[in-house]
């Protein structure tokens, strides 16, 4: 599970400035963590992503996955949205590794990580403070 | 004529002479190097414990103080709480000002007598000042830890 979380930030971290336009796009995963206190509050002007349901099988594991654009300004929200929308969309699998041992490199596990590109969508979500878009995707891996 | 200085002078003062001392309250500062901040993996954490001085006055959330004693507590006939301890806290400028209050690696850690911890995440905080300058805080902890 942890290495299907671990990938699949990496991938959007890791990418998003392919698509980002020469804007810088935070991203951030939310986890919560006594050494970490705020870790799992959402970051203002970032995309956040967190891990909000776990399914396992012998066969096909599936992870839900939400990813949050968190702006002060709506139209840079949409500049964000399109680029994240454009990331996912240019393909629909990563590879997953394993980050346990060494963080900088990687070990492949010889499968990939699946995301269905026709259920990327994101949804305004009401806020006083901020302008937030809601993206949740179902991943699908080997299990 | 008061000023800042004289103000938060006399309530370091009070503090330290009726501040409740049964359990002590430090502020721990978490430190990370090396590895992949973004995944959590394979970082190195450390944590500094300081000793607040003035030690903070407090009381736990949805229960009031009653009797002479400002530890004979009472839980308020159908009052809400939230999962885990919450309490309310006067802080010092002296011990916690406003750049620990903002420090999100920043929890607040009671310690008993007999070594048992309790861990707390500041949750929200006001500030009170005068002519410009913070003199205390009120801030809002809640437990990371469960139990007492």
């Amino acid at each position: 599970m942890r290495n299907v979380r671990d990938s699949f930030v990496h991938f959007v971290a890791d990418n998003i400035a392919q698509f980002s336009n020469g804007q810088t796009i935070p991203v951030v995963a939310l986890f919560r963590s006594v050494a970490n206190p705020d870790g799992e509050k959402f970051k203002t002007n970032s995309v956040n992503i967190s891990f909000v349901g776990e399914s396992l099988s012998p066969t096909v594991n599936t992870t839900i996955v939400e990813l949050d654009v968190i702006q002060s300004d709506e139209l840079t929200a949409v500049d964000w949205a399109n680029s994240l929308w454009q990331l996912l969309s240019a393909t629909f699998y990563t590879a997953l590794k394993d980050y346990s041992q060494n963080p900088s490199a990687p070990v492949a596990q010889g499968t990939n990580i699946f995301w269905n590109v026709n259920s990327v969508g994101f949804k305004p979500i009401h806020d006083d403070y901020y302008f937030r878009y809601n993206c949740r995707l179902v991943l699908q891996s080997h299990g | 004529m008061p000023n800042p200085t004289t103000i938060l002078a006399k309530l370091d003062k009070a503090l330290r002479t009726y501040a409740p001392v049964d359990k002590l309250v430090y502020k721990r500062v978490y430190t990370k190097t090396g590895g992949d901040a973004l995944i959590g993996r394979g970082q190195t954490t450390t944590s500094t414990d300081t000793l607040l001085d003035p030690q903070p006055m407090y009381r736990r959330m949805t229960r009031y103080p009653v009797g002479p004693s400002a530890r004979a507590e009472l839980i308020i006939t159908g009052g809400e709480t939230s999962l885990g301890n919450s309490f309310s806290m006067m802080f010092s400028a002296t011990a916690m000002p406003l750049t620990d209050l903002e420090n999100p690696n920043l929890i607040i850690v009671f310690k008993d007598t007999a070594g048992n911890e309790e861990l707390f995440r500041v949750t929200d905080f006001e500030p009170t000042g005068f002519q410009g300058t913070d003199v205390l805080f009120i801030a809002y902890i809640q437990s990371l830890s469960g139990g007492a």
